[in-house]
C-alpha cells in the first residue's frame, strides 16, 4: 500500500488541516469581556425603573383612549339634557353656508336664489365668519330662499 | 432536566431572565467565533463580531422568524453579514500573513490539551486561515460553514441565501482552490518531515 501524500484529501474530499481546526476551535470563545460588555447591556435595558418611568405612550395609549371616549360620552349626555345652542353655518356645497338645518334645506320645495349686498354687521349676526371691522360696508351675497322666504343658506360673492 | 430549547430562552430573554440570556450566548459563542475567526482571520474582528449579534439580539434589532429556520442557522447568516460588512468597510480581506510570528494567532489556549497534537492543530489550523485568506470570501463562507461546522447543504442555503445548487458549486470551488493555496504549506510539511 502506497503511502498517503501529505496533500492527498480523505475520500469525502475534506482537506485534512479541517480535523485539526475543529478540534482546536470547538472551544474558542470570544475574550470573557465581550460576555460581560453583553450581560451589562442587557441589565440597562431591563433595569427597574420607577413607577412613573414605566408609563410609556404605549402603556398609556388604551387608557387615554378608554378616557377620551369616557369624556366624550360625559359631553354627549350633558348636551342631551341642555337645550341646542345656536346652530352655527354649516359649509354646504358650491360655498354655501347653511342657515337652517339640513332637512329643512332638503325638505324646501321651489328654493330660489335672491343676490344682495348686505351689511357686514347682518352677516355675523347670520353666524358667517367674517371680520365685523366696517359694520356698515356691504358685502355682496347670494341667500337661498324657501318660497316662505326664509332663508336656507348664504354664499359670498367673491369681490 | 432537559435544556431549554433556543425559543424559549428567547421568550425568557424578552420577560428580562438576564440567565437566558447569558444560556443562550454559551451555546451559540464558539460556533459563530469560530466561523468569525476563521473568515476573518483576526480574533479581535470576530470578537467585534460575535458581540454584535448578540446585542443585536438583545435589542431586537433583527426580524427573527422562528417560522422561516432555526435560530442557529440566523445567527450564522448574521455573524456572516457583519464580517462581509467589516471587511468591506476596511476595504481589503485580511491577507495571510508572511512573518512567522504570526502563527499563534488563531490558535485559542487548550493547555489541557497534549502538546505535540495541539502543536500540530495549530500548524493546521494556521495553514487554512492563509489558505481561506487567499479565497474569495463567498467561497470562504460555504467553506468554513461545510468543512468546519459540518452543516448540511440546505443550512448553507439558508444561511448565505443561495440554491442549494450554488452551495454545491461552491463547496466544489472552493475544495480546488484551498486545495491549491494549501500546497506551498503542505509541502513544507513534506520536506521538514
Amino acid at each position: 500500500m502506497q503511502p498517503k501524500a501529505p496533500n492527498d484529501h480523505r475520500k469525502d474530499g475534506r482537506a485534512p488541516e479541517w480535523a485539526g481546526a475543529r478540534r482546536l476551535l470547538a472551544d474558542a470563545a470570544p475574550p470573557d469581556g465581550v460576555e460581560a460588555a453583553l450581560l451589562q447591556a442587557f441589565a440597562r435595558r431591563h433595569a427597574k425603573q420607577p413607577w412613573y418611568r414605566r408609563w410609556t405612550l404605549e402603556a398609556l395609549a388604551p387608557w387615554a383612549g378608554i378616557g377620551a371616549a369616557g369624556f366624550a360620552l360625559a359631553l354627549a349626555l350633558a348636551g342631551g339634557l341642555r337645550a341646542p345652542p345656536p346652530q352655527a353655518p354649516v359649509a354646504a356645497a358650491d360655498g354655501f353656508l347653511a342657515l337652517a338645518p339640513a332637512d329643512r334645506i332638503a325638505a324646501a320645495v321651489n328654493p330660489h336664489l335672491r343676490r344682495a349686498d348686505l351689511p357686514r354687521q347682518e352677516l355675523v349676526r347670520m353666524g358667517i365668519p367674517i371680520a365685523a371691522d366696517a359694520p356698515d360696508e356691504l358685502v355682496h351675497a347670494e341667500l337661498l330662499v324657501a318660497a316662505t322666504g326664509e332663508p336656507l343658506a348664504v354664499r359670498l360673492a367673491v369681490n | 432536566m432537559t435544556e431549554p430549547d433556543d425559543l424559549q430562552l428567547l421568550r425568557a430573554i424578552r420577560q428580562g431572565d438576564a440567565k437566558a440570556f447569558q444560556s443562550l450566548y454559551r451555546r451559540h459563542r464558539s460556533g459563530l467565533y469560530g466561523f468569525a475567526l476563521l473568515h476573518s482571520g483576526a480574533p479581535e474582528v470576530a470578537a467585534d463580531v460575535v458581540q454584535d449579534v448578540f446585542m443585536g439580539l438583545l435589542n431586537d434589532s433583527y426580524a427573527f422568524d422562528p417560522l422561516k429556520g432555526m435560530l442557529a442557522n440566523f445567527l450564522y447568516g448574521v455573524t456572516r453579514n457583519l464580517v462581509l460588512r467589516h471587511a468591506r468597510q476596511n476595504e481589503r480581506w485580511v491577507q495571510p500573513e508572511d512573518d512567522e510570528d504570526g502563527d499563534d494567532a488563531l490558535a485559542p489556549a487548550d493547555e489541557d490539551a497534549e502538546p505535540l497534537a495541539r502543536l500540530l492543530d495549530a500548524e493546521a489550523l494556521e495553514h487554512l486561515r492563509r489558505a481561506l485568506a487567499r479565497l474569495s470570501p463567498l467561497l470562504r463562507d460555504v467553506l468554513i460553514l461545510f468543512e468546519l461546522h459540518e452543516l448540511s447543504y440546505q443550512e448553507i442555503a439558508a444561511i448565505c441565501q443561495l440554491e442549494i445548487g450554488t452551495v454545491r458549486s461552491r463547496l466544489s470551488r472552493g475544495r480546488a482552490a484551498l486545495s491549491t493555496a494549501l500546497a506551498p504549506y503542505r509541502r513544507i510539511g513534506l520536506h521538514i518531515a
